[in-house]
């Protein structure tokens, strides 16, 4: 992304009061946050009131927050909390089961929507690849997922996930090995289409 | 040692020491997460969303005790918002048929004259004298460089549609009523009304224009093009749409925008979706638009003054002088016109000095006569 103003720089912006900061930041991560919320639940719904109340938290308790933070993941933190108090209190009137963690990053799919790669059998490969991925156990699952969609570092995934540093780390080292061949093949695909 | 987030880059060592994956295979990981799809919300739905945060804010401010400048801003939104609410259907109504009337007027005005002319509602045509003018919309008047005029004659023209048309040789910036200002290039015609209606900004561009959307999320503003739509939340982009280019083109340098293309197709266009450093271009001919990442200096650095070449066509670089400065440009070669040219060129500079500095870089030379420079390769006999 090109873009004028850092991430803390617009941080620090909105916490001294900015509105066109605030705005600003909504307008560079409630996407992001929108899809980071899909990868839990497929309510849309419920995931656009979590941006909405995490948006007025933000708004509401601007002076108090910390300046020095990786603002990706402050926003990812608070706002997976938000999914998990929402899907609970969804669950009650439901009469479900249903526990955030279990149902963590479903569907890591290529879809036939991807037509920049118009050719199918390297669609195939792509498509092969991230049904190894599917395979992976939930957990490594999001953690990958966190690793490299949202690029946070081994101790803001371990704080996120409430695991170790070093646990996470070797999630993300043993997973890899696994994938490495078959990463190869794709990334040089991928380089292709994304020049 | 350091816990920085090195671990961020893709040339990250990634400890390695330990028996890590190498940062070749991390950065391939990286890649393909990258690239898989995201849900995105709708620009309206997003807007939507937005309204619903700013509507909750301002009532939360508004019980609380913070009052300052602040809450006067979203007193201001809330307001907006909630005429805006009344007039939905209308407005939805009212969009596909208010294109005609803009393009019209712009057909009017022709760009074939002599001085910057600013043409108003009530049929009043102000000519603006001297290179570069300046025009500001306020609340009552209308601040032409140093003097001013009465803005609206008869209330019955409120929404009337303006014109500043503004020829070969002459560049100016115009400030609308809402805060967006707009810089114009030469051989370039503005159409607007004296007033935005509530619930949208809509102007029409035939030419090449910097705009600086003033932030109105109630307000979305569009652009309308001979074959193009652009919809606006507040950012700032060049477009270029002169009617005599076959491409019609669009930079943006922060926020959003989205294009509509192919709008007279039976289908309803194409919407496509920008995001900072990049260009769309449209080819009239295909019908097709394509966006690529660019260095946005290079086009938009006509709006400070300066030309910013990058290996461009001598013929490209010309034709912008010729608009520039209203002067014939005759390429009598054109293989010529194929060669590229780099570098920066000051638009300050009078056309004979441009010219000289042009083929002191180049292999050409020249002759001037009225109005005209006629180019040709250099004699080298004569070096």
């Amino acid at each position: 992304m090109v873009l004028n103003e850092s991430d803390i720089e617009l941080w620090e912006l909105f916490a001294s009061g900015s509105q066109a900061a605030f705005s600003r930041l909504y307008d560079r991560y409630a996407d992001m946050l929108y899809a980071f919320g899909l990868r839990y639940t497929s309510d849309k719904e419920m995931v656009k009131d979590c941006i909405h109340d995490l948006f007025i938290d933000l708004h509401h308790y601007r002076d108090g927050l910390a300046r020095e933070v990786n603002v990706r993941y402050y926003l990812l933190k608070s706002f997976k909390r938000k999914l998990h108090t929402a899907s609970k209190k969804a669950a009650i009137f439901s009469l479900n089961e249903w526990d955030l963690d279990d149902k963590v990053v479903s569907g890591i799919s290529f879809s036939a929507e991807q037509e920049i790669i118009s050719d199918e059998r390297q669609r195939e490969m792509l498509q092969t690849l991230a049904q190894e991925i599917n395979k992976l156990p939930e957990r490594q699952k999001e953690i990958l997922y966190l690793k490299f969609t949202h690029n946070l570092d081994y101790e803001e995934i371990a704080s996120m996930m409430q695991i170790s540093v070093p646990t996470c780390r070797t999630f993300v080292y043993r997973a890899i090995k696994e994938l490495r061949g078959k990463l190869e093949v794709s990334a040089i695909l991928l380089i292709l289409w994304a020049c | 040692m350091k816990d920085e987030d090195h671990d961020r880059l893709p040339n990250d060592g990634d400890n390695p020491d330990q028996s890590g994956p190498d940062s070749k295979t991390l950065h391939n990981a990286r890649l393909f997460f990258k690239s898989l799809p995201q849900e995105k919300l709708t620009v309206a739905e997003k807007d939507q969303l937005w309204n619903r945060i700013v509507g909750y804010v301002h009532i939360e401010d508004d019980s609380s005790e913070r009052r300052s400048v602040r809450t006067i801003f979203w007193y201001r939104i809330a307001a907006v918002l909630a005429i805006f609410l009344s007039v939905g259907i209308g407005y939805r109504v009212l969009k596909y048929t208010a294109g005609n009337p803009m393009k019209q007027a712009a057909e009017i005005a022709s760009v074939e004259s002599s001085e910057t002319k600013l043409m108003l509602a009530d049929s009043r045509t102000i000519n603006l004298k001297g290179e570069n003018s300046d025009v500001v919309y306020q609340h009552e008047v209308i601040r032409i460089d140093s003097s001013t005029v009465e803005k609206n004659v008869s209330p019955a023209q409120k929404y009337g549609l303006n014109t500043l048309v503004v020829p070969y040789g002459k560049r100016s910036t115009i400030t609308l009523t809402d805060g967006t200002k707009i810089w114009l290039n030469s051989g370039s015609r503005l159409v607007y009304p004296s007033e935005f209606e509530k619930g949208k900004r809509e102007v029409y561009l035939d030419g090449q224009a910097y705009f600086s959307v003033a932030h109105d999320i109630t307000r979305p503003f569009y652009v309308q093009t001979s074959s193009m739509d652009i919809k606006v939340l507040g950012t700032e982009f060049d477009i270029s749409a002169y009617g005599d280019d076959k491409k019609i083109s669009a930079v943006l340098t922060k926020g959003s925008i989205e294009l509509l293309t192919a709008k007279d197709s039976f289908w309803g266009g194409e919407k496509s979706r920008m995001v900072p450093g990049t260009r769309a271009v449209y080819d009239g001919v295909s019908k097709r638009a394509q966006i690529a990442k660019v260095n946005v200096d290079q086009y938009i650095s006509w709006k400070d003054g300066y030309l910013i070449a990058n290996r461009e066509p001598l013929y490209e670089v010309f034709k912008k002088l010729s608009r520039y400065y209203n002067y014939d440009m005759v390429l009598n070669d054109k293989e010529l016109g194929m060669e590229t040219f780099s570098g920066t060129l000051d638009l300050q500079d009078d056309i004979d000095q441009m010219v000289i500095v042009l083929t002191d870089a180049t292999s050409l030379q020249y002759h001037k006569s009225e109005r005209r420079f006629i180019f040709e390769k250099k004699d080298t006999a004569s070096e």
